[in-house]
């Protein structure tokens, strides 16, 4: 019985050991791309650094129940998403209620930053144009943006990892440019942001 | 101010460029040590896989019970049934006329009779060969399955039991008396045995004179 018991451990361990290797390699493999994804949602560094931290914390956490481990960036990249989009609505609910209470911040509820250059404030005005049209998108949508725009990802690659037809993620990415273009129309013409 | 500013059109290159350009951004140096100290700082996982599969096999081995378990009522009632009132034999092969059992354990109450239809007299005479089924076992074929059933008369059934109880007892020999009733093949002689005496013809003697009558 103890022979057993014993012999049972040891494969225990031994699995274990060995997700801990294929976890480790699998962390290295998709660390900027899931820093990446929450970094789509948050434009903050440290912001994405953590949330995506987070994500590989739940990723380890429930590793050894992934019976298809090929799909290990697409359930990551999905995690990261969700994890972002929670922190990006709970950020802007704390910006609010700052912001009524806090004289520092501006009207928008971002921070006081200190003044930049012109050509920073342009290029800054452009990203921030842009971010916000993105953001106005469906999740969806926007989702389908980041990815596209991450890492080279094409069509098929994205399908993979939301576990979407390629029609759907064509479709949609069609759609989220064209809501882009309406809301980013007439952008200003910026020499440097060519 | 800005609409002095030259404007242009935004293409849907020109968007992804823009947004490649924002999300080409890498994580810092120190991102990858410090996933790493927070999954060592993690509690030492258990093994899920085990308890899945030893939750998976007592599941199971619970669903067998229950099958069981409720298979056994059933095979109670059917015998309690075989044993207490007339043997009823479920055939094989369905028969599709219906089976009417209200009317026949209706027979047995003559102040009770339902009213039956025209050229139902020929059936009626029928039911009352059948007797009625006592209140317990009414009960008990009420839930067995719906069938039709092959009355076997209470003598015959009667004398079945007998057989089968004095079989099971050891007082009577099945076996010899099947033996027994069963025809045996008469015996023959061998065919070298077999003497054919030749045939021999005597001849006719005339007892008188030919063609007179004696």
């Amino acid at each position: 019985m103890h022979g057993f018991a014993d012999r049972l451990a040891g494969s225990v361990v031994g699995v274990d050991q060995q997700l801990e290797q294929e976890f480790e390699a699998r962390l290295v493999e998709s660390s900027t791309l899931a820093f990446r994804v929450a970094y789509g949602v948050l434009r903050h560094r440290q912001d994405a650094e953590d949330v995506a931290q987070e994500a590989f914390v739940k990723a380890y956490r429930r590793f050894g129940d992934l019976r298809d481990r090929e799909r290990f960036r697409a359930w990551l990249v999905r995690m990261t998403w969700r994890l972002a989009i929670d922190r990006q609505r709970g950020d802007r609910r704390r910006a609010a209620r700052e912001a009524s209470a806090d004289h520092s911040t501006n009207h928008d509820g971002r921070r006081y930053e200190p003044p930049a250059a012109l050509e920073d404030l342009a290029a800054r005005e452009r990203a921030d144009r842009l971010w916000a049209a993105i953001d106005a998108l469906p999740d969806k949508l926007r989702v389908v943006v980041v990815l596209s725009n991450v890492e080279g990802h094409g069509i098929r690659e994205v399908a993979r990892l939301l576990d979407l037809p390629d029609g759907t993620v064509k479709s949609r990415l069609f759609l989220a440019r064209q809501r882009l273009k309406e809301q980013l129309q007439w952008m200003l013409s910026d020499p440097a942001g060519r | 101010m800005d609409a002095e500013r030259p404007r242009r059109a935004m293409t849907g290159a020109a968007i992804d460029r823009e947004i490649q350009a924002a999300l080409a951004v890498d994580p810092s140096p120190e991102f990858l040590a410090r996933v790493r100290t927070r999954i060592a700082a993690e509690p030492p996982r258990a093994a899920t896989w085990l308890p899945w599969k030893l939750v998976a096999a007592a599941v199971m081995a619970a669903i067998v019970a229950a099958v069981v378990v409720m298979s056994r009522p059933q095979e109670r009632t059917a015998r309690t049934a075989t044993a207490q009132g007339d043997i009823r034999l479920t055939p094989e092969v369905s028969i599709e006329q219906p089976r009417r059992p209200e009317p026949l354990r209706a027979s047995a109450d003559p102040t009770s009779r339902p009213v039956e239809a025209p050229g139902a007299q020929r059936r009626a005479s029928a039911r009352r060969l059948t007797p009625a089924p006592a209140r317990s076992e009414t009960r008990l074929v009420a839930a067995m399955p719906t069938e039709p059933e092959i009355l076997v008369d209470p003598r015959e059934a009667r004398a079945m039991r007998l057989v089968i109880r004095a079989t099971r007892d050891g007082r009577f020999d099945l076996w010899t008396a099947l033996r027994a009733a069963t025809p045996t093949v008469m015996e023959l002689p061998p065919l070298a045995a077999i003497v054919i005496a030749p045939l021999s013809i005597d001849p006719l003697t005339p007892s008188g004179e030919e063609g007179v009558r004696p």
